[in-house]
């Protein structure tokens, strides 16, 4: 076996690497072209991945961070307990955040390699948001359920749902009674599974070409090489410790908000660095629990967040993070029958941002602000009956998420969407919508002032009206950040708050709850706003050329340029220097 | 079947009480092994026998909205789904757009196959879960606006054993969506064993006298019966009539529903026609009726008004004429329509309205209606305790709507509704405090609640209750708190049900009648069921017959002389002088 392999050299390596992340993409290529609802046909709310027969993440190119960094490895595992005899022709859909899912929306489908002498090899992972997962209410975030009970989705263990590449109709009938438009749920079924089996068929024939011995010694020796990389990244950082609290607003549940508390060591020495989530509080009655996976995940995605872009996140770099959990906990690992409805965003967003901005405050030049939170109603969950048809339609839309956060060396990335998916979903093009749902969207825009102040700016919000075309509309969304907002690090500026209201048909205005299910009929709109991210470092130190830009782009206005930034405008619109430095040396001796 | 000679009376005879021995083995097993209160206690359950061409053969004690109609569509959907079934198969259904009653209703159907392979009955348990994965921790779920808000698992004839060994894949899921899995897992057992344990003794059986000899019996049974069910029908007057019952309204339903049945007897053609299509479409809550249930409660409300030696099987069901329609609350429900209520709510007033529109077509026929339900005396209680062992849910019996007077006899006061027919037992108190974190702080019949007439409908029962340890969580959907239950032919209407909550004060509170409410700790329950309609003009209820009812304290001394035209003391001594001069002065 692989004694005798000699081992790969560099080039090698990198070949086997590309080739692998090549068949994730054909994975994500599959599904995004072939997946039946918005949210991932448009969006792009899903990730591909391999994972190894011992249920170690391999590659996951182009994936969602919070979905596959952890939860992969244990959905395998909990497929392997479940089901120790694995045959090729299997498929498994999972989606229990107690068995290693993120939440319960995310229907996973599992493939397992294997050769053609029984052997299993790899299993392929296709993870897709449903437009439905079968909640009580039609929304894929149940922000108020008390438990998995009233949160209402199925719940699939790692369950069988192929055999002899036959679906097992009964899983399939069960799907079909309880989840909303059952048609487009048909779609999205066949898209991710075309999709773990297009996994399954290249890496068929990459095994054919190269060998299996030789994906084994390529897996093992990538994995050092990440691990090494890691390391060596870490090695860089500054020794120390610092524990960051960042708070989620108060829901229901959760009527005191959640405190997240942080407490991360760097360690160059040893190359690790340790996200210790234990001193959290209990888990809650509502669905703002994480999930295991998405507690371990979020952990990780503040630490490569905060790192070289060019570290391969597999589980070989993971092994230099040391994530620290407990049972029971609201950012641990959830007891059944905990919800963890919302496990992908709000808290989690919480622990990537306070591991991200304690390696900022620890180590100059690393780590990043805040990025702003979700899930404001201009990415909730739509549903209603269609005027002209009375067919039933659910999606989420994702017409506005909150910005993005500034790093030490960058402004932010405005359209991020949210710390946990990295900027790799889409957001909707207004006029698809229009085409796909009876909604129509009065208007979106960036806010101007609404991004964090600094050095480097925060993500501006975005403002976001729409409403119903010709009927009624329900929107589901689980809005954080209302009350407290992204915090800057180093010296940069909050964010801005989310809001959201109803607009009347007579005009007037109406504040809505920050998590609700809201009923909008034909002639109203809802009018939000999405988080703004924060910024980084001091705004006095902005170059006063970027302020100048930033003011004429109307990123910030000439109030805000003038009073944050210390930046005096000209009638001419370029920067009064002598002003502007003066104004910037009182707002310095003002801030000491 | 060629060879097999007509069984002969006898015959016919010992085989249907074989079989009825082979379902009351079933129900003994299910009722002796159920881990929940609602079963091992209340018997809320039912065990059938069916034909490989999914035929009622066998009901034994069954409670008649289970299984008049609805085991037939299962198997039918059973078969359907899995056109190969082999020995050692068990399908869990529950889904109510395949002829399940209501999604808490789980039912393993077992199909019975010869050593040739050959499919020869299906062997049926259904069992009421103690919860069933609803959105709220109840099995009633009143207000839900569709399938997804109620939020059970659905399982449309869904494979749960092969070769005799569980389907890890369900049994996991079930046990990530049913609150108390364990609870759940030895219900399981339960109905599932049952199902076995009617498989060995129909294999057994098969061998001794032979598949050719059952499916003989089968038929000539059916036709036997069916001529039982035309001579029954052919003593009833001729006529057609139409009567009306109104559910009170409940969320999703703010208007109540009104439930109109036409009923038409032909007694020469042997046939009862019943027409329920002119009624509103499928309401956004829990109480719309499965097709089952919709079938089940028209013929129920039939067996209630003929004889009682008419078996129940397809054979005599073959003399019932329906006429029902799509997406109708009183029908033929569309996906996703919820049906969470349907055993019970609407279908009452369904079966309550045949029984009716029978007497009115003739004096001595039919009888008034049962009382309606569910109050929260029989609700699905919930919540955590350390003392009982952690999570609980299961629903109690505590005490429910009275029954409905007959043309000859009183109500039978602890029938349960119209649907059970007594099918299911009242609580013992003593064990529902030993199992639950709870306090039965008084349970009676009350006086003058049931319907007056010649003959009485059946008393309401007061109820009070509250937990000893923690919040309690009471889910209910108590019909006729504004809409009484009917009596009939000049009988008087029942009692409208109520409830409160007691507060530590003593001040009562009432509640809403469909809710799902918290007792805390120290405060009650305060229920009071339905009452159930009486028969007949109370004016020509035998005096003495009044003197007892007031001896015994069914009726007050002033009822007995306002409503019934008897003067009689508190000690039930009658003042014939009296009474005869106050019913001369009521009957002019």
């Amino acid at each position: 076996m692989m004694v005798d392999m000699a081992p790969l050299d560099g080039v090698q390596l990198a070949i086997l690497n590309k080739r692998l992340e090549g068949v994730c993409r054909k994975m994500a290529n599959t599904l995004f072209r072939t997946g039946r609802s918005g949210v991932l046909n448009t969006a792009r709310d899903f990730s591909c991945c391999i994972v190894t027969a011992d249920n170690q993440l391999l590659a996951a190119a182009e994936s969602l961070p919070i979905h596959v960094l952890s939860g992969p490895d244990l959905m395998a595992a909990a497929m392997q307990e479940f089901h120790p005899v694995l045959k090729r022709g299997d498929a498994f859909l999972h989606n229990s955040p107690y068995h290693g899912c993120s939440h319960p929306a995310d229907h996973t489908i599992l493939v397992p390699v294997v050769d053609d002498d029984g052997r299993h090899r790899f299993t392929m992972v296709a993870k897709a948001h449903q437009a439905d997962c079968g909640n009580s209410l039609p929304t894929t975030y149940m922000g108020g359920a008390r438990d998995v009970y009233q949160e209402g989705a199925l719940i699939f263990p790692a369950v069988r749902v192929q055999e002899n590449f036959e679906d097992i109709e009964d899983i399939v009938r069960m799907c079909r009674m309880r989840i909303r438009v059952p048609e487009q749920w048909w779609g999205d079924y066949l898209a991710e599974m075309g999709a773990a089996r297009i996994g399954e068929r290249e890496l068929m024939a990459l095994a054919a070409e190269v060998g299996w011995d030789t994906l084994d010694a390529f897996t093992n020796q990538w994995f050092e090489y990440s691990e090494q990389r890691m390391a060596s990244e870490i090695k860089q950082l500054p020794a120390g410790a610092m524990t960051v609290t960042s708070s989620h607003d108060p829901f229901p549940g959760a009527p005191d908000g959640i405190d997240v508390k942080v407490k991360l060591t760097i360690d160059p020495a040893d190359g690790v660095i340790e996200v210790d989530l234990r001193d959290n509080q209990d888990c809650l009655p509502c669905g703002l629990n994480l999930s295991e996976a998405c507690a371990r995940t979020s952990a990780m995605v503040g630490v490569f967040n905060s790192v070289d872009h060019s570290v391969p996140p597999n589980a070989g770099s993971f092994r230099r993070i040391r994530v620290l959990l407990r049972e029971n906990c609201v950012v641990g690992i959830p007891l059944h029958p905990t919800s963890c409805s919302v496990a992908t965003t709000n808290v989690a967003d919480h622990v990537a941002n306070g591991v991200q901005r304690a390696i900022a405050e620890l180590a100059d030049g690393a780590g990043m602000a805040e990025v702003g939170s979700v899930i404001p109603p201009s990415v909730g969950v739509i549903s209603g009956l269609k005027p002209d048809t009375g067919e039933a339609f659910v999606n989420q839309v994702f017409l506005g998420f909150g910005g993005g956060a500034a790093s030490p060396t960058a402004d932010a990335w405005v359209t991020i969407g949210h710390v946990g998916n990295a900027g790799l979903c889409y957001q909707d093009s207004a006029e698809v919508d229009e085409q796909v749902f009876p909604i129509f969207v009065k208007g979106r825009q960036f806010i101007p002032d609404t991004g964090g102040t600094g050095r480097y700016r925060g993500g501006g919000g975005m403002q976001v009206e729409f409403g119903p075309d010709g009927c009624d509309l329900e929107v589901g969304y689980v809005s954080d950040g209302t009350l407290y907002p992204a915090q800057g690090a180093c010296g940069g500026g909050p964010g801005g708050r989310a809001q959201q209201s109803v607009r009347h048909a007579n005009g007037e205005m109406e504040t809505l709850e920050a998590c609700a299910q809201v009923p909008v009929r034909e002639g109203e709109t809802i009018v939000c706003l999405s988080c703004g991210g924060g910024g980084f470092g001091s705004p006095l130190e902005r170059p006063l050329v970027e302020v100048v830009s930033d003011v004429r782009e109307k990123w910030i206005s000439a109030e805000a340029a003038q009073n944050q930034y210390g930046v005096v405008l000209g009638a001419n619109g370029e920067a009064d220097i002598a002003a502007s430095e003066k104004q910037r040396r009182e707002l310095a001796d003002g801030a000491d | 079947m060629t060879g097999v000679t007509p069984l002969d009376g006898v015959q016919l005879a010992i085989i249907n009480k074989r079989l009825e021995g082979v379902c009351l083995k079933m129900a003994n097993t299910l009722f002796r092994t159920g881990r929940s209160g609602v079963l091992n206690s209340a018997r809320d359950f039912s065990c059938v026998l069916m034909t490989a061409k999914n035929q009622l053969l066998n009901v034994s004690d069954s409670l008649p909205i289970h299984v008049l109609r609805g085991a037939d569509m299962m198997c039918e959907a059973m078969q359907e789904f899995h056109p190969k079934l082999r020995r050692g198969d068990a399908f869990l259904h529950n889904s109510p757009y395949h002829g399940g009653s209501h999604p808490a209703d789980h039912t393993y159907l077992v199909p019975v196959v010869d050593d040739d392979g050959i499919h020869r009955f299906t062997m049926v348990a259904k069992a009421h879960q103690a919860d069933c994965g609803n959105s709220v921790p109840t099995t009633y779920h009143g207000a839900a606006r569709d399938v997804y808000n109620e939020g059970a698992l659905i399982f449309p004839a869904v494979r749960i054993q092969t070769d005799y060994q569980d389907n890890l894949d369900i049994i996991r899921m079930c046990e990530m969506r049913i609150r108390v899995p364990e609870q759940w897992w030895g219900d399981y057992l339960a109905a599932l064993g049952a199902a076995r344990i009617g498989e060995r003794e129909m294999l057994a059986f098969g061998a001794e006298v032979g598949w050719d000899v059952l499916d003989q019996f089968a038929e000539q049974w059916f036709d036997y019966s069916e001529q039982l069910m035309i001579s029954s029908i052919r003593r009833l007057p001729a006529g057609k009539t139409a009567t009306y019952s109104r559910h009170d309204p409940f969320p999703g339903a703010e208007g109540g529903i009104d439930v109109k049945v036409e009923v038409e007897i032909r007694p020469e053609e042997g046939v009862i026609e019943v027409d329920l299509r002119d009624n509103p479409d499928c309401f956004p809550c829990g109480l719309n009726l499965s097709q089952a249930c919709t079938e089940s409660a028209v013929l129920l409300g039939i067996f209630n008004s003929i004889e009682e030696e008419v078996p129940t099987n397809a054979g005599s069901l073959r003399r019932v004429k329906m006429h029902l329609r799509e997406n109708c609350v009183v029908g033929i429900p569309r996906h996703p329509t919820s049906c969470s209520v349907a055993t019970t709510n609407v279908a009452d007033c369904v079966g309550n309205s045949v029984t009716r529109a029978i007497a009115e077509l003739g004096d001595g026929c039919g009888m008034a209606s049962t009382g309606s339900i569910i109050p929260p005396s029989i609700g699905v209680i919930s919540g955590s305790s350390e003392r009982t062992g952690g999570a609980y849910v299961n629903q109690i019996f505590l005490g429910w709507g009275g029954g409905a007077a007959g043309p000859n006899i009183d109500a039978w006061v602890t029938i349960g509704h119209i649907g059970v027919a007594g099918g299911a037992y009242l609580d013992s108190i003593e064990l529902d405090e030993m199992r639950f974190p709870m306090y039965v702080t008084g349970r009676h019949f009350i006086a003058d609640s049931g319907g007056v007439g010649r003959t009485r409908g059946g008393e309401a029962f007061f109820c009070e209750f509250g937990p000893t340890e923690g919040d309690m969580e009471i889910g209910y959907v108590s019909n006729g708190n504004e809409h009484a239950p009917e009596g009939v032919r000049g009988g008087g209407d029942g009692a409208c049900a109520n409830q409160f909550r007691r507060d530590l004060n003593g001040d009562l509170h009432q509640l809403d009648a469909c809710a799902q409410a918290v007792i805390p700790e120290g405060h009650t329950m305060v229920s009071y069921s339905c009452g159930g309609g009486g028969y007949g003009a109370p004016v020509e209820r035998a005096a003495e017959k009044v003197a007892h009812d007031v001896r015994e304290k069914w009726v007050s001394v002033e009822a007995a002389r306002e409503t019934y035209g008897v003067v009689v003391s508190a000690a039930g001594i009658i003042d014939a002088a009296a009474t005869e001069k106050l019913r001369a002065g009521e009957r002019c």
